[in-house]
């Protein structure tokens, strides 16, 4: 392995984490040595950290170019190709980097977090015991041991796992934010938010101790803790059972109905069924910004929201707020029109609040540019159908009924797309 | 006609309208030189320079329109005289340094050429640097930047860093009262006045860390400090530190104080302590670990003492510094260096726009633009007015003045750069501010929690 000042120097730097100071060095040393393969491996690493996973991805490859052989340059392209979120290809480069050397505990330990990412929650947990074999104090693979066996249900192998976790390193961050997510999954939210705590305290730009933080407060309120445990259930699912499960809730309605021709009995149960299950999945969207808001009174929470989800949560209650004054104004006044207001603005929510908060810039400019595009279709068909009801104008009712039509598809499209992206967080 | 004619005719046109405008001559001259009229290009720097005497560029263009005529026994003496009265850059450093190697005054020539890389390290020239025997570890010439030699070292007969005596003072720093005030309590007032320092029984020493978002002063104040008391200043950087051998690092953190110590009064400068200083914690290896309690054992002087050796460190990350630093008798005042306030920040843009040809600005309307702005956004902005003034001048042949106008539209094209910093120490405050330490942050952010 080449060693230079420059080389030494990044090392320090990426000792503390400090990426941006690790690339410098990095790039000095590659002036001096542009085929030295040990140099763009730890660029690509540095850069993966730098959010620059694309330019990550290049380095890497020519880190492979320079030392075929070298298990380093197959590392780091793992972790560059996780971070676009090709798990099927990062997976093939760590297979040949644990080829090369089967003997090194962190390859095993980026093996586990890659499948943990994939939902392969048994093949996460063998990959991070093959890790602890070599090196059984190795935090890394630990963490990953404790997150797959918490998704696999182990209750008392998790808390064990955590707690010798933390006996051997008791200021890692990390494994304090898992632990808090590990009780927030349990329902103990007073202990989690104690553990996000200490994680914060320890590093305060752990993102995973932030969102933690953020959901065990809002976790306080009983309706949102109920909310929660479904959430959780739902990250607990193979992604094809997701998909069976979210199928499942828009065909009940349908199989409750033929239920009911069957036994007409049960026919007074079928409306109100239907209307629960529809209000709980429509709670799904709204109740994540909705209790963001809600902290904008608290003193810590307040700060604790990101900017972006600030912005969420404003523009979802303001939604909520408009669509709850039209429902007001349509059931005092007797205008119907401005329940279809309210249900507009309802369900503008979804394609609003998936672009306000889906992750990768391409994603963000497509959901943003169809909530645009669907804005425009609401307001059309709004507009247009209010002007077909005057006399003489039932020819504006054909655009409006158009219109109407793009954005109920638009709506359902993006709400599809939402749960897509949700599953799979990095994009590519 | 080619494109550079055009642009010398359009340029003597212009001069021949302002012909007191030195930089329009020196843009002149430069072109001359490119196009290869140094003849031509030595008359316009004259005639610059009798307008603006003393001036680096000007000077350095000149000797470089000499040499283009083989005139080298000329420019040298004209370097000579203007290194002796001036503060020169590092560039005429450089090209002293080349003329005095081609003169046979090789000892000299390294002499320049170690301040030319130690006052920019981008100049280091590696073939120089071996012409003129300026090795390692006597000097050598390491990423960039002269390596100094180390006391001890078999082959090492030169000093640890590059000393210097600044001339600057708190005078010329804009704005930052309080961190002046702290540094005079701290630094200043103990060593002018001992005996009542002595009498109330408050022990001299300890250091200083100064901490804040990049570009906003800290190592400019380090130097003033320095020029206050009179003091030799060392600056030493991760550079002159880390090696790659094993208990070299520390070697060169022993020979950096032990040099501080003989040359006192002395203000020694530790920039981007964090890289140095980082948490133990933090650190997988046991040789940064070995650096660290290095560090530690010479700002406590366990071997030698550090009386008349005044210790200030900057960082733009406090909170990666192991906490065994912060104890009495090292780094006990910590103090937040923010962004120019608005009084400063029109207080260093009039001090940057002096010397260029300006007309009505109005620094406060400015200043009240540029809240969060540090002193390099702007001076990156008053650089970007400059480029679009010049522009303007050589259309239209006679000098453009700077103006608010301009001033304000280069505003909108510099973002500040310090949001990044606060974004991160905002979370420092909320999560992780044990005893206080980042207070200042927090009430500069107004954050209440």
């Amino acid at each position: 392995m080449s060693s230079t000042p420059a080389i030494v120097r990044a090392r320090v730097w990426l000792e503390q984490g400090r990426a941006d100071r690790a690339e410098p060095e990095l790039r000095l040393a590659l002036a001096e040595n542009p085929d030295d393969s040990t140099s763009h491996a730890l660029l690509a690493l540095c850069l993966v950290r730098l959010d620059r996973a694309a330019e990550a991805v290049e380095e890497a490859r020519s880190a492979i170019h320079g030392a075929p052989d070298a298990a380093m340059g197959h590392h780091a392209l793992a972790v560059a190709l996780e971070a676009r979120g090709r798990i099927d290809d990062a997976r093939k480069a760590i297979d040949a980097a644990t080829a090369i050397d089967p003997r090194d505990a962190d390859t095993w330990a980026l093996r586990g977090q890659i499948e943990l990412h994939d939902r392969c929650w048994q093949d996460a947990r063998e990959a991070a015991e093959r890790g602890l074999a070599i090196d059984p104090e190795h935090v890394g693979a630990a963490n990953v041991r404790a997150r797959a066996l918490a998704q696999l249900g182990s209750v008392a192998e998790t808390e064990d796992e955590l707690r010798r976790t933390l006996a051997r390193d008791p200021e890692n961050a990390t494994t304090h934010a898992n632990r808090g997510w590990w009780l927030l999954q349990r329902g103990n939210v007073a202990e989690a938010g104690e553990s996000f705590g200490e994680a914060l305290r320890l590093e305060p730009g752990n993102e995973s101790a932030r969102s933690g933080l953020v959901e065990s407060l809002k976790a306080r309120n009983r309706l949102y803790r109920v909310m929660l445990g479904f959430f959780f259930w739902m990250s607990r699912l193979p992604r094809r059972t997701v998909w069976m499960v979210l199928a499942g809730a828009f065909l009940l309605p349908r199989v409750l109905r033929r239920i009911a021709e069957q036994a007409p009995a049960l026919e007074p149960l079928v409306g109100p069924l239907t209307f629960a299950m529809v209000g709980f999945l429509y709670l799904t969207w709204i109740i994540d910004p909705l209790f963001d808001a809600s902290l904008f009174l608290h003193p810590l929470g307040r700060h604790a929201l990101t900017a972006r989800e600030r912005r969420r949560a404003a523009a979802v209650t303001a939604l909520v707020a408009a669509a709850v004054t039209a429902a007001v104004v349509a059931w005092l006044g007797g205008r119907r029109e401005a329940l279809i207001l309210a249900l507009v603005f309802l369900t503008f929510i979804i394609p609003l609040s998936t672009a306000m908060s889906v992750e990768g810039r391409t994603r963000r400019l497509v959901s943003s540019w169809v909530a645009v595009g669907l804005a425009v279709c609401a307001v059309i068909a709004v507009g247009a159908g209010l002007v077909a009801r005057q006399e003489g104008r039932e020819a504006w009712m054909a655009p409006a009924a158009f219109c109407g039509l793009v954005y109920i598809a638009g709506v359902f499209v993006m709400s599809i797309l939402s749960n897509r992206w949700a599953m799979s967080p990095r994009p590519d | 006609m080619g494109r550079d004619d055009t642009r010398i005719r359009a340029l003597q046109e212009a001069v021949e309208r302002s012909p007191d405008d030195p930089r329009l001559r020196a843009v002149l001259a430069e072109s001359l030189l490119e196009d290869g009229r140094a003849a031509d290009a030595e008359r316009e720097y004259k005639a610059a320079l009798k307008r603006s005497p003393g001036d680096d560029d000007l000077t350095l263009g000149l000797v470089r329109a000499l040499c283009a005529q083989g005139r080298q026994e000329t420019a040298l003496p004209i370097l000579d005289a203007h290194v002796e009265l001036s503060d020169p850059s590092g560039e005429l450093l450089l090209e002293h340094a080349r003329l005095l190697l081609a003169a046979g005054r090789a000892e000299d020539a390294a002499t320049q050429y170690r301040r030319a890389v130690a006052a920019d390290a981008g100049l280091a020239d590696p073939f120089l640097a071996r012409r003129l025997k300026v090795r390692a570890p006597g000097g050598a010439v390491v990423d960039g930047k002269v390596r100094a030699g180390i006391e001890g070292s078999p082959d090492g007969d030169g000093e640890a860093v590059e000393a210097e005596r600044p001339k600057i003072s708190f005078s010329d720093v804009g704005g930052m009262e309080p961190v002046k005030e702290q540094i005079r309590m701290k630094v200043i007032h103990p060593l002018k006045n001992p005996d009542l320092y002595k009498a109330y029984g408050k022990r001299v020493g300890g250091g200083i860390l100064l901490y804040g978002p990049p570009g906003c002063g800290k190592t400019h104040i380090a130097r003033a400090t320095a020029g206050e008391v009179d003091a030799t200043y060392l600056a030493v950087g991760i550079h002159e530190v880390l090696e790659m051998w094993i208990g070299q690092s520390e070697r060169n953190l022993h020979a950096i104080f032990a040099q501080a110590r003989r040359a006192k009064p002395t203000v020694l400068f530790f920039d981007e302590v964090d890289a140095l200083g980082a948490s133990r914690a933090d650190m997988r290896g046991a040789a940064g670990r070995h650096v660290i309690n290095q560090f530690l054992a010479e700002l406590d002087g366990v071997q030698s003492s550090n009386d008349g050796v005044l210790v200030l460190a900057a960082t733009n990350a406090p909170w990666h510094i192991d906490h065994a630093f912060r104890r009495p008798g090292r780094f006990d005042r910590v103090i937040f260096v923010p962004p120019p306030d608005r009084e400063a920040r029109a207080r260093i843009l009039e001090i940057l726009c002096l010397g260029r040809p300006a007309g009505e600005i109005d620094f406060e309307k400015l200043a009240r633009r540029m809240e969060g702005y540090s002193g390099a956004d702007l001076k990156a902005v008053v650089d970007i007015a400059v480029e679009d003034k010049l522009g303007v001048a050589l259309e239209s042949g006679r000098t453009e003045p700077l103006d608010t106008r301009v001033l304000m539209d280069a505003v909108k094209r510099v973002k500040p750069s310090t949001a990044e910093w606060f974004s991160t120490a905002r979370n420092y405050v909320l999560y992780s501010n044990e005893g206080g330490l980042y207070d200042d942050v927090r009430a500069y952010l107004s954050l209440d929690t």
